[in-house]
């Protein structure tokens, strides 16, 4: 495919991050009560310290109540989303792999379908509102790190962890899980719309409440894959040649295998199943960016941030009366065409 | 330096190596001949600890590969493959300084002596002027000597080919050879897998010739490269006769059946083998050994 080229991959970069800064002001203008840049910098220089904010009060709660946190939880969960891509990609070496391939999004969506469902049989919180997030949040969390492990278990031979094996774990897995997920809807039909909703993935509602769950993955997941962004490189040699230079494959692939996908499982805890960030982002970096793992595990990092963060903004701008689209479904239109017209052209 | 004792070796339900003992000095060439399937990539496997044992033992500098982490391991022995995997838009420094990978500390960031090691490995690989190519727009005699380069990027001190002759030019081979034997001034240990026995006579200082997972022969070219070894190890009549130049061993088919041959006088063959045609050619201007 032809790529502009303007920028120097290093120019890109800077280009990619000042774009990731400037996006979390630019995205606290929008939503039913407007705002302009003045008022919102005065609050981040208020929430940061420098003096007391004259803004209205009630500007101040919207923005460090509803939008900042939106704005950082987008940031974050398409950053991660798109890590976990990249990472995915280059320690499976296959090019549809995504943060979902190890079944992931199933284990997540058959826990959190299970916290809906007793949660009305059982006659406990289970609207997506504060008190009902933590409990479908946490379910989902359990789901996916015990779809993680299975998969992990399952696809582990004699020889450590292969990538075809890993691959086909996960498609098992994910089957099994997506079949429980519909026996639990045909079973309990009230339940049917809040899964389907929670399976579609969005931001509404989550606050700065969800932030600690996020972040107890993500950290951890971000460190195993930050201790080995070498090993990506290394890994594309296939697995003896990687050998021969001196890489441990089985616990360099483990790590970031369980990296990638602890801190997926965490994304999906609280936003739900959001589609083709994991995707789209790393193979739009490799065209510019080209194979080295450590630049596009950054780009990744802030670029995948920024299609959230702006495909949110769509997600709750696009409908009037203050209804919103799931977020998952905004990412997926956008990038399943944009996917198949990049393919085509390559 | 290397030692290897009475290896077993093989891939499940096949035994592929029986009884292998060989030993390699720092300073010597060993080129590993032998047909398809006679245990020569298996055996440079099991040297590079890739494939552990069913029996025996192999030793390097006192201890088993296989027991060392693969870390020590490619500090130690530096392996060039028969066939190699990259990303085609992969540039070919990136792809020199994976060998590196082994020196690296925790968060895996080239320090100025890696890079100075690649350039050095690039240079003697005499691929320089191919630093900023991208793999995928290489030929293959230029793959090999980047791959050449990134083991020679290991300061390693035994170097183990597979077929590095494969695929290229006489040009290429001259040159890549000429390099190994520099290589081998220096004090490195190298095993080859080679195909040509004759330029295996020319740059190694030791043949081993493998069939059926045993060694056949061992020893210098002088000693060992007979018409009688090679034609039991390759199940061929074969005429050895010395280099114009060099007066080294060199070897060639004695009955081929190509369509010059029709026409030619030919010989009887002092070496019948059951299977083997009648008779040698002879051209004109040959002198017959027998």
């Amino acid at each position: 495919m032809s790529c502009p080229r303007i920028l120097s991959p290093a120019g890109l970069l800077a280009g990619i991050v000042l774009f990731w800064l400037a996006s979390v002001p630019l995205s606290c203008l929008g939503g039913p009560v407007s705002l302009t840049l003045p008022e919102i910098w005065s609050v981040f220089a208020g929430m940061a310290g420098f003096g007391e904010s004259a803004v209205d009060p009630v500007a101040r709660s919207v923005i460090s109540e509803i939008r900042l946190s939106r704005a950082v939880l987008a940031l974050l969960c398409g950053g991660t989303l798109a890590v976990a891509g990249v990472a995915l990609q280059g320690v499976l070496r296959n090019p549809l792999a995504d943060p979902f391939t190890l079944g992931i999004s199933s284990g997540a969506a058959c826990g959190a379908s299970i916290a809906i469902a007793l949660g009305g049989s059982l006659g406990l919180t289970v609207r997506l509102g504060a008190n009902g997030m933590s409990l479908i949040s946490l379910c989902a969390l359990l789901g996916a790190l015990l779809a993680l492990a299975g998969t992990l278990w399952l696809g582990r031979g004699d020889g450590g962890f292969r990538r075809e094996t890993v691959i086909l774990a996960g498609i098992a897995m994910s089957a099994f899980l997506g079949a429980l997920v519909a026996l639990i809807k045909a079973l309990n039909e009230e339940s049917v719309t809040s899964i389907v909703f929670w399976i579609m993935g969005s931001l509404q509602g989550r606050g700065w409440q969800a932030l600690p769950l996020l972040l107890l993955t993500l950290l951890p997941g971000l460190l195993a894959v930050a201790l080995h962004w070498r090993a990506l490189d290394v890994l594309a040699l296939g697995d003896e040649q990687a050998a021969q230079v001196g890489l441990h494959v089985g616990r360099a692939r483990f790590w970031l295998l369980a990296g990638a996908s602890c801190m997926t499982a965490g994304c999906v805890a609280v936003t739900g199943v959001i589609g083709f960030v994991g995707l789209v982002v790393p193979h739009l970096l490799r065209l510019r960016l080209g194979v080295r793992h450590a630049p596009l595990l950054i780009g990744a990092f802030f670029g995948g941030g920024i299609l959230l963060l702006w495909a949110d903004v769509l997600a709750r701008g696009i409908l009037d009366g203050g209804r919103e689209l799931p977020v998952g479904v905004v990412t997926s239109l956008l990038g399943g065409p944009f996917f198949g017209i990049m393919l085509r052209r390559r | 330096m290397l030692c290897c004792e009475h290896i077993r070796a093989g891939y499940p339900g096949r035994e592929v190596l029986r009884d292998v003992s060989l030993t390699v000095a720092p300073g010597e060439s060993v080129a590993l001949l032998g047909h398809n399937g006679s245990g020569k990539t298996t055996l440079l496997r099991v040297l590079a600890g890739q494939l552990a044992p069913d029996a025996g033992r192999v030793l390097l500098e006192g201890r088993e590969p296989a027991a060392l982490s693969p870390r020590e391991r490619a500090r130690r022995i530096a392996v060039v493959p028969q066939r190699a995997e990259f990303f085609p838009s992969q540039i070919v420094r990136d792809m020199v300084l994976l060998g590196r990978y082994a020196h690296l500390g925790w968060w895996g960031v080239y320090a100025a002596h890696d890079y100075e090691a690649a350039d050095q490995a690039l240079a003697s690989a005499g691929a320089r002027e191919l630093a900023q190519r991208r793999m995928g727009e290489l030929s293959g005699g230029e793959v090999q000597r980047v791959m050449l380069a990134r083991a020679l990027a290991q300061e390693s001190r035994l170097l183990l080919l597979d077929e590095l002759a494969a695929a290229l030019d006489w040009a290429r081979v001259v040159e890549l050879f000429d390099l190994l034997e520099q290589r081998r001034r220096a004090g490195m240990a190298i095993v080859m897998a080679v195909h040509d026995c004759s330029l295996a006579a020319q740059y190694a200082t030791r043949l081993v010739g493998l069939k059926q997972g045993r060694v056949l022969f061992d020893g210098p070219p002088e000693t060992v490269f007979t018409e009688e070894n090679l034609g039991a190890l390759y199940d061929l009549s074969l005429c050895v006769f010395a280099h114009p130049r060099n007066g080294l061993p060199q070897a060639l088919p004695a009955c081929p059946h190509g369509p010059h041959h029709a026409d030619r006088e030919t010989l009887p063959d002092p070496h019948p083998l059951p299977g083997a045609a009648d008779g040698r050619l002879l051209s004109a201007g040959d002198a017959p050994r027998g």
